[in-house]
């Protein structure tokens, strides 16, 4: 039971939010070839370490975010805007 | 004036458990102020996250209920959708009120003053904590005889 | 028997009078089951699990392999209870398990005598030829604890969300102090202990600190703590599992009304508090009753005043079992020897034992046990000579030292590490996740304390409770009756077994030999095992290492984890606005989604009740409740341009007033959901998604507004349950809506089908939409939800003259498959493109970018075998078709697709279908099979349409 801290609302359990995948994903043009828009539909990273991806508080002010977790801990790293850029991270 | 009446959501309109009360409060005006960018001077006292002040609970960034019948005049390209059909108030009085909020989520604002839009019991609610023995609930108007009635089960359950 | 005066938590002035077995038994309030069953003399109190050997109390905490017995009767009974957390109350009913026909005299104890038949993963190896099903029955009977109650569990569960500063798990001296010192900084505490009294390990084994007994130390921490106001205590509460992010479970048994709370804590800081387990010996017959822990004679005497034997011989490896010899020899009991397996033991360390008479025996292991159901002797070996002994006793009381109860750190992912000094593991430690004293390795409490209020440095101090530490395991003795677990009947020849198996990793080993696997979870045999396994295949304790600890740390009730959440109330249920209405018209419910919804209403059969709806709305006027259809209002100067990103077809060029039927696709140009979007003007859609919808397609709109197209100017309102929807559909639709008091201009030419109006009908907004899934002239009327069933009784009134009757769901779902109009999710799945349901021409017609149109042009989207939605006409028309039937070519072996929806129809009044067929509409007036639950039916591909071909109904 992850405990996130939405930007606006503070600390809340994880059963609050919808999970939105990986971030940071560029949705390509609808001239790229069919590999590189199979890539855009199922291909993700599956790091062991920090994972930047995409959660919604659904169940409280229903706004979308950022989050760079570690898949191995699940510690939270950073919370962060939607449009803003990827923090990084030592590892 | 209509022909037609508006009829209650709820079976019962109160549950009387040992230490905590249900009773449904009455049908209120409720407006739901929502824009893709809300303007900063929209509000003349505006609620902030997990505050509710003037009759305003802060829901989202750009999302805001009022409560009452003085709605502020709003700029075009910011909605207001009367809500007032789309809620049931149910409040809870007693001594175990905090109990039964604990029952479903660990989210319930703290501070007396505080409200907030959480998930209690896989449902979507607004709670308002407006004293040390009172909260009040806004539910959805479709769910509220299921949440009113595991509320009591709840109560009966713990002898509250 | 008569208790020791000493006894700290019985009352003796409060009886109480239980039964074990259909014998009654007297007891004292404050007693467990075990401790009361202990103290009138009863030896034998299960039969072990596979090998049904008689079995005594062994331990006196939740770590017992001998006590688990059936406590309770009927639909509140608990297989597997502990006895040694049963509260002895009075009236208790409880009985032993495994066993038949009695405890005394059990048939199975023959399974004892061909044992060697029964090793580790013996089921892998028998029971299979011929046929497992031979074997079933028997072993279905024979294995197995407990009995699970057969009736439902009337008994109320609770959880209970809380957030803490502080959790304490452990009420023992290292948590009340570390409670105390928190509270005393401000913090908020929850502090928590899994027996009913505190005080942990002094309760059995007490000492002194700072010069006082530990007795009036601990009185004066309950004080304090009861004193205490930032400090919530909860006894009989015990911690199960620890989670992400300081998230903790915890299972009380409670004195509310519920039978069982699980407290579901975020702390910000959790102390783990939770001691040590004493570890057993390994000998031979090491299972026979009388031998037990240390620590249980210890707790039987001083906490429960019971004699645990006549003649008692301690045994173990460590420096502190002179002072227990001693302290217990003080208390009256018969202590006759402590034999100690090292050789060389400092003379300080032994003359507590030999100032108080006892003989001590160094250098000796127990070797073997005799005893029918109790013990009478033990025999002892030399560690270094063939020199044995024999010593008459009917309790021995063995310990191999303690090992820190790391399971709560090890959910927490702390790393674990092997001590020399205590033969066992520790845990590493966080700044938000504290193992402190005996759970940390620190075992001088003095230490401890000093820790707790003056906290030096960052780590953990391991300090041992003896200066050297003997072996555990016994080498010598037949290993096939050398108990390493007690409760899953594992002996170290099956560990042996394993290895010879290959299964050397401590993940295999434990699976293979179940060791570990029992309820207790091997509190008290994992250590033994790996520290076998270790010796026989040449490696470090350390390099071993231990499997995964997860939770939960004792057995929880699936009550508990449920928290009242079952039957009525698993999940949310959504009521319509008129259920009352429908109720009273005698409407047969049935949950479509989360909704409560009228499937029909009761008129004859079922069968005859839907044919009179539909009948009544192709010819009269009919009413249905459709207020869980989506609605969500689109806003914004950009709302036409959302919707037309959104949307398959053409939303720029709706005129307001006008709705369209359109598609929603997803990424991979899947639909999603259909549905009719209406414009009120320039910048303000009515979208309708599918009943249910709702929430999935707000959410999703809402992603790409904040996500993708942040950019554009448009707000998504959820206005579903702000509205009743009151559907009047038929013929004599618009006579019925005519007769209400309305701004609307009702006329065919004023309202054509597929058109918004909005206005005021009775004084009250509303919303008319003309949509129709039946078919029929239709009118959608919304209103503010509460109007809705004064809206409804009207509209019954006024329709009373055109016969107007209410209909439900599986009328709407005949009447839709008449009709051919499909259902997404039924008549299409997770692979079906616009192309296939006849859609295509419009993707391709657009030019702008929607969701999915990228995929639409894919190899695989565009192929020309894909399977295509047609209807079915069974060549017999008179037997019903199923959903879900395979479509093949005559007697084809090859699945073509399949049948999607089917339905009576009263208008035809013959059986119809829709389906799926590859290259179906190139297969007009083709006869296939349906290949249905093992028959084959013909049937005509024919136009999904069966009914009204050109439509005739709408347009008026």
């Amino acid at each position: 039971m992850l405990q996130i801290t939405c930007p606006y609302c503070g600390p809340r359990d994880e059963t609050e939010f919808s999970f939105g995948g990986q971030s940071h994903i560029a949705r390509p043009d609808e001239s790229v070839d069919d590999k590189t828009w199979g890539n855009y539909l199922f291909f993700r990273d599956n790091p062991k370490g920090i994972h930047y991806e995409r959660w919604c508080h659904t169940q409280g002010c229903r706004q979308w975010f950022n989050v760079a977790r570690s898949t191995v801990t699940h510690e939270i790293k950073a919370v962060y805007g939607m449009l803003d850029p990827k923090p990084e991270f030592e590892s | 004036m209509s022909s037609l009446a508006v009829s209650p959501s709820l079976v019962s309109s109160s549950f009387r458990g040992l230490a905590v009360t249900l009773v449904a409060a009455g049908h209120q005006q409720l407006t739901n102020v929502k824009a893709h960018m809300l303007p900063v001077d929209c509000f003349k006292t505006d609620a902030e996250p997990g505050i509710e002040s003037n009759g305003i609970i802060w829901l989202g960034p750009n999302e805001r209920l009022v409560m009452g019948s003085e709605v502020p005049d709003m700029p075009a390209h910011v909605f207001v959708t009367d809500v007032s059909h789309q809620y049931t108030l149910v409040d809870i009085k007693g001594r175990h009120m905090l109990r039964l909020m604990q029952t479903g989520t660990g989210a319930f604002p703290t501070t007396i003053g505080g409200a907030t839009r959480l998930g209690f019991a896989d449902m979507t609610l607004i709670v308002r904590h407006i004293d040390s023995d009172h909260a009040r609930c806004l539910v959805d108007r479709s769910v509220a005889q299921w949440f009113w009635d595991y509320l009591v089960d709840r109560i009966e359950t713990l002898g509250l | 028997m008569t208790r020791l005066a000493a006894a700290r938590e019985i009352s003796l002035d409060r009886p109480v009078t239980f039964t074990f077995d259909g014998k009654t038994y007297q007891g004292y309030e404050g007693d467990t089951l075990a401790s009361a069953l202990a103290a009138n003399g009863v030896d034998v109190l299960s039969r072990s699990f596979k090998r049904h050997r008689p079995r005594g109390l062994f331990s006196l905490g939740i770590d017992d392999t001998g006590a688990i017995v059936q406590a309770g009767t009927g639909a509140t009974a608990e297989p597997n209870a502990r006895a040694t957390a049963t509260p002895a109350l009075d009236g208790l009913v409880t009985n032993s398990q495994n066993s038949w026909p009695s405890l005394q005299f059990d048939v199975l104890r023959t399974l004892d005598v061909v044992s060697d038949l029964f090793p580790a993963g013996f089921y892998n190896k028998t029971f299979m030829w011929p046929n497992w099903h031979w074997y079933e029955w028997a072993v279905r009977h024979v294995a197995g604890f407990g009995k699970a109650p057969k009736l439902p569990d009337p008994d109320g569960y609770a959880h209970q969300h809380l957030n803490v500063d502080v959790l304490v798990c452990g009420g023992g001296p290292a948590g009340l102090a570390s409670a105390l010192a928190e509270a005393n900084s401000g913090k908020s505490v929850l502090l928590v202990e899994q027996e009913p009294t505190l005080g942990g390990s002094l309760k059995s084994d007490p000492m002194q600190i700072d010069s006082e007994s530990s007795d009036t130390w601990l009185s004066e921490q309950v004080d304090l703590i009861n004193s205490n106001s930032s400090i919530d205590l909860r006894t009989r509460t015990t911690t199960i599992g620890l989670y992400d992010h300081n998230y903790a479970l915890l299972l009380a048994n409670t004195s509310s009304n519920a039978r069982q709370e699980l407290l579901r804590v975020r702390a910000k800081k959790i102390i783990i508090a939770t001691g040590a387990i004493e570890q057993p010996l390994v000998f031979e017959n090491n299972d026979r009753p009388g031998i037990m822990l240390l620590t249980a004679v210890q707790g039987l005497a001083r906490r429960f005043g019971v004699v645990a034997g006549k003649k008692i011989v301690v045994a173990g490896n460590h420096d502190r079992i002179y002072a227990a010899a001693a302290e217990l020899s003080r208390a009256g009991l018969n202590i006759t020897a402590v034999v100690d397996a090292r050789t060389s033991v400092e003379a300080e360390v032994r003359e507590p034992a030999e100032n108080a008479g006892i003989k001590v025996i160094t250098g000796h292991m127990p070797f073997n046990s005799s005893g029918g159901k109790r013990l009478k002797n033990i025999t002892l070996n030399a560690v270094d000579s063939d020199a044995t002994m024999q010593i008459n006793c009917d309790t021995l009381a063995i310990s191999g030292g303690y090992a820190p109860a790391v399971h709560l750190a090890c959910h927490a992912k702390l790393p674990l590490r092997y001590e020399d000094d205590l033969a066992a593991f520790v845990p590493g430690t966080r700044d938000d996740l504290t193992p402190i004293g005996a759970a940390a390795g620190d075992f001088d409490l003095t230490h401890t304390l000093n820790q707790i209020t003056q906290p030096s440095r960052n780590g953990n101090d391991v300090i041992s409770f003896s200066s050297s530490l003997g072996p555990r395991i016994n080498p010598l003795g037949d290993k096939r009756n050398q108990w390493v677990d007690w409760v899953h009947d594992v002996t170290l020849s099956d560990l042996e077994l394993a290895v010879r198996e290959n299964l050397t990793s401590v993940e295999h080993l434990k699976r293979y030999t179940t060791n570990g696997m029992a309820i207790d979870q091997g509190k008290t045999s994992n250590l033994n095992a790996l520290t076998h396994l270790a010796a026989i295949t040449s490696r470090e304790v350390a390099e071993v290492g231990t499997t995964t600890y997860r939770p939960p740390y004792t057995p929880v009730t699936m009550g508990a984890l449920v928290g009242g959440r079952s039957g009525q109330f698993f999940m949310p249920v959504q009521r319509l606005p008129m259920h009352a209405q429908h109720a009273s018209l005698d409407a047969v419910f049935e949950d479509y989604g989360s909704w409560k919804r009228p499937a029909y209403y009761r008129n004859g059969t079922e069968e005859q009740s839907i044919n009179d709806e539909v009948r009544a709305v192709r010819n009269g006027v009919g009413l249905f409740d459709q207020s869980p259809l989506g609605k969500l209002d689109v806003r914004g100067p950009d709302a036409a341009e959302f919707l037309h990103r959104i949307y398959l077809n053409n939303v720029l060029n709706l005129k307001p007033g006008a709705g369209r039927y359109g598609l929603m696709l997803n990424e991979n140009g899947i639909i999603i959901d259909d549905g009719i979007f209406a414009r009120i003007s320039e910048t303000h859609f009515v979208v309708s998604t599918t009943s249910g919808g709702a929430s999935r397609i707000y959410n999703m709109m809402e992603e790409w507004l904040q996500c993708e197209w942040v950019d554009l100017n448009v707000t998504v309102t959820n206005s579903t349950t702000a509205w009743a929807n009151v559907t009047i559909a038929g013929p004599k639709a618009r006579d019925l809506v005519s007769k209400f008091d309305t701004d609307i201009d009702l006329s065919r030419e004023a309202f054509p089908h597929q058109s918004i109006r909005t206005g005021s009908l009775e004084g009250i907004p509303v919303r008319i939409l003309r949509a129709s899934f039946s078919g029929e002239l239709c009118y959608e009327v919304n209103v503010p939800t509460g109007y809705g069933a004064a809206l409804w009784d009207a509209a019954m009134n006024h329709g009373d003259a055109f016969g107007v009757k209410p209909y439900g769901v599986e009328s709407v779902m005949t009447m839709r498959v008449e009709k051919g109009f499909m259902h997404i999710g039924s008549d299409t799945d997770g692979t079906t493109v616009p192309g296939d349901v006849g859609w295509g021409h419009i993707a391709e017609r657009k030019a702008a970018q929607f969701i999915g149109k990228r995929s639409l042009f894919r190899p695989h989207s565009t192929a020309d075998d894909r399977h295509q939605f047609i209807g079915l006409e069974p060549v017999d028309g008179d037997t019903p078709l199923h959903a879900g039937g395979h479509l093949t070519s005559r007697n084809g072996k090859a699945s073509e697709g399949y049948l999607t929806s089917a339905a009576y129809s009263p208008s035809l009044d013959r059986y119809i279908a829709l389906g799926l067929l590859r290259r179906g509409r190139d297969r007009m007036d083709e006869i296939i099979d349906i290949y249905d639950q093992g028959a084959r039916r013909a049937a005509r591909v024919v136009d999904p349409v069966h009914y009204d071909k050109e439509g005739v109904q709408l347009n008026v």
